[in-house]
């Protein structure tokens, strides 16, 4: 199911995040923006994976966390912590490259603790 | 040299008038394209040149357009499927295979939420194997995904896949569930269209027929392979730089000659009795104007029968319901009289041109084109209107006959038998008068187009062969058509290397839809005209009139009208915009003309080399008097009259 950064923090999405069994993918930006819509999407396409939609908030928190660049937007994890590849605005509003990073980003680690 | 004395003064101004009338014509571009296909019940038509250089769409309906001599016009059919052959169609099997997938790949994604919902945080035995169900699913996803960005699927979802997962999720849908949704809506239109259409193959037939319409020579039929019984004939293509006329070319030179020849006589005529001249244009204009008047009275008097019947009808005490039938009688008589009228207001014009040529010199009248413009105009307007009605006479001739039979069926079963009895008298009439009515149109048409040519103007030419080309279609006969039906409509070539043409002759594809077995009018009509030429460098023939004079000694001291034949190599462009040497259009060449520039000598013969603008339009030389003994050396400057103002529509 989609949630949102707040009402949860950090910690939180780092307590979810250790979940063996789901995948997750990061959007920093507004509900409004199509980019966070097609993270929606993907979510009924591709089953065992959490999408994230983080507030302005404390986008800089978790950018220094998982060492984000600054122009990019989408966040793809494994199957655990693990950042696998970070995605520009103009590839996260893209929805076959969305679904392509995070299908890549669950197939490379899939056997990795 | 005083200027007026190296060209006289009538003669350089027809070479103004036609210089800028040819640089203020729009360039027509070679071949137009639309996306938007023709057709008839589902099934879409494309016409298409093969020529050296690359394909081209041919529009209908564009009768200004060109194709190169030497290509293939290719027309093919895109016709929907029947039900029979539905479920083997390429679409089809497409749209299932997807549905399927998406049917098994959502059972998949809901049975693996369910599970991942029991499945405790922590890592276990059992995690691996679990991300590699992902996986192995996410890839089923990702090649589904592929499948549906292909250029087929596009096509029917018409959305990419980023337009569709944002629609999705504001209907709050899964991306494949509103895909499957669109594919089943458009599954059931195929079906739908495949009965349709099943229907349709029972009912309609196509009948493809190709014409070659010559400058000079008789319209005739081309072989289409499995669409008529033509013999094709055998492979002539033209040779676009070499000097050897095709046969057809020395037979259009053969008559460009012999029509020089005879403008040159007339020439020389003009000079001597332009009053001679005057009364025979006058009496062709005469002639026209009195086939009009027969056409005229032929129409009035039967829409004036039909008339006189219907005040005899109000007078009777006529139900509601004969009311009705007989008013839409006289409405669709209404519309035929409206056409009368017309033509009248056409006799009328040609006769005050007629008033205005009794007072002018014909060579002031042919130079003297702005003034009569407003007046041409509105005729080409009249007779482009009025061709443009006739067209519809057959049909409006079969709705009163068919009007006249629902009339007088309501007046029977109102018991008002004497009246029935004068609407079928009058329908027999209808139908025995339009046959004499056809043949007066006939002999009408080619009278006026005769006529109006004589004004040298091309627009009127043009309109003339328009109206000729209308007439033919009455009477030409159907080249051994072989009807065929929708769901066998295979690709029909039109081979023009086989068609023993001259670059300027025109070609036509007509292609008719059918009611079986009823193949006098068609339900739908689609004609594609073009011009052929030569396209890139290219080599032409031409018979001139050309007026020459000698650069000493006698025949210095005028021009004389005489006959060249020249040879010449142009550049033809496909370009849509062409620039200002692509529109000057020169050419360079060689020319053998008779000439008259010494009384001594019977024959004169001259050669020498030339060049032209325009496309031919305007032509200059230089040359070689071989009968001359002394000063034989000659220049002059000459028109292709026949085609010259064919040629002005190019520029």
């Amino acid at each position: 199911m989609a949630e949102t950064l707040p009402p949860l923090s950090i910690e939180q999405l780092n307590d979810a995040l250790v979940n063996p069994h789901f995948s997750t993918y990061v959007y920093i930006g507004k509900q409004s923006d199509n980019a966070w819509k097609l993270a929606l999407a993907a979510q009924r396409l591709l089953p065992a994976l959490r999408v994230y939609c983080v507030a302005k908030s404390i986008a800089t928190l978790l950018r220094r966390e998982f060492e984000v660049p600054a122009q990019h937007v989408g966040v793809v994890f494994d199957w655990v912590d693990n950042v696998k590849v970070t995605l520009t605005k103009s590839k996260a509003t893209d929805f076959l490259t969305l679904v392509q990073a995070i299908t890549d980003a669950r197939a490379s680690n899939e056997t990795e603790t | 040299m005083k200027f007026k004395s190296i060209v006289p003064p009538p003669m350089l101004v027809l070479m103004l008038v036609l210089i800028v009338q040819a640089c203020s014509h729009t360039p027509v571009t070679t071949v137009p394209k639309k996306n938007d296909s023709p057709g008839f019940q589902g099934v879409d038509l494309a016409l298409t040149e093969r020529a050296h250089d690359g394909e081209y769409a041919v529009s209908p309906d564009e009768p200004s357009q060109q194709v190169d001599a030497n290509s293939v016009l290719r027309l093919t059919f895109d016709a929907p499927d029947t039900i029979a052959s539905l479920s083997t169609g390429s679409e089809w099997q497409s749209l299932e295979k997807a549905l399927k997938e998406i049917a098994r790949l959502t059972a998949e994604y809901n049975e693996i939420t369910r599970l991942a919902a029991t499945l405790p945080v922590d890592r276990n035995n059992q995690t691996t194997q679990w991300q590699q169900r992902i996986a192995a699913f996410d890839k089923k996803i990702i090649a589904l995904e592929h499948f549906f960005n292909t250029p087929e699927m596009q096509s029917l979802l018409k959305e990419d896949s980023t337009t569709l997962a944002l629609r999705a999720v504001d209907e709050n849908k899964s991306p494949n569930e509103l895909r499957a949704e669109i594919l089943v809506a458009i599954r059931e239109a195929l079906h739908r269209e495949a009965q349709q259409f099943t229907q349709d193959v029972n009912e309609y037939e196509v009948i493809v027929r190709a014409y070659l319409v010559p400058e000079v020579g008789d319209v005739r039929g081309l072989s289409i392979k499995g669409y008529n019984n033509l013999q094709s004939r055998p492979l002539k293509p033209i040779n676009r730089l070499g000097i050897i006329p095709t046969e057809a070319e020395a037979q259009r030179l053969q008559a460009e000659y012999l029509g020089a020849q005879a403008v040159k006589t007339a020439v020389v005529a003009i000079k001597a009795n332009s009053g001679e001249v005057k009364a025979h244009f006058s009496g062709l204009i005469k002639e026209t104007q009195q086939r009009f008047a027969v056409l005229s009275e032929q129409i009035q008097d039967f829409v004036g029968q039909w008339e006189h019947l219907y005040s005899a009808s109000t007078s009777h005490a006529l139900t509601a319901s004969v009311q009705a039938d007989v008013v839409k009688l006289v409405a669709a008589l209404n519309n035929l009289k409206h056409d009368v009228q017309q033509i009248k207001t056409l006799k009328q014009d040609i006769e005050t041109l007629k008033a205005q040529l009794n007072n002018k010199d014909i060579v002031t009248l042919v130079l003297d084109l702005k003034e009569n413009s407003d007046q041409i105009k509105r005729l080409i307007s009249e007779i482009k209107d009025i061709s443009a009605r006739i067209k519809t006479w057959p049909g409006q001739i079969n709705n009163i006959v068919s009007q006249a039979s629902l009339a007088a069926a309501a007046l029977l079963s109102a018991q008002n038998t004497a009246l029935a009895q004068q609407i079928n008298a009058l329908t027999d009439s209808v139908k025995q008068n339009f046959t004499q009515f056809e043949s007066t149109l006939s002999g009408t048409l080619p009278g006026a187009q005769v006529a109006l040519g004589y004004l040298s103007d091309d627009s009127f030419i043009s309109q003339g062969k328009q109206l000729l080309t209308l007439s033919e279609h009455f009477n030409r006969s159907e080249p051994g058509a072989i009807p065929r039906p929708l769901d066998k409509l295979e690709p029909a070539e039109v081979d023009l290397r086989r068609a023993g043409l001259t670059p300027g002759d025109i070609v036509e594809v007509d292609v008719g839809f059918f009611k079986k077995t009823q193949y006098t009018q068609p339900e739908k009509r689609i004609t594609y005209t073009a011009q052929t030429v030569l396209t890139d460098w290219h080599r032409r023939f031409s018979s001139d009139l050309i007026f020459v004079r000698s650069e000493k000694g006698a025949g210095s001291d005028e021009y004389k009208p005489n006959v060249g034949v020249t040879l010449e190599w142009h550049h033809g462009t496909r370009n849509k915009s062409p620039g200002f040497f692509e529109r000057l259009d020169m050419g360079v060449g060689i020319h053998a003309a008779n000439l008259d520039q010494d009384a001594d000598e019977t024959i004169e013969m001259g050669a020498g080399v030339n060049f032209s603008f325009l496309d031919g339009l305007i032509r200059f030389g230089y040359g070689y008097n071989l009968s001359a003994e002394k000063h034989p050396n000659y220049y002059w400057f000459g028109f292709e009259l026949f085609s010259m103002l064919n040629k002005k529509n190019k520029f």
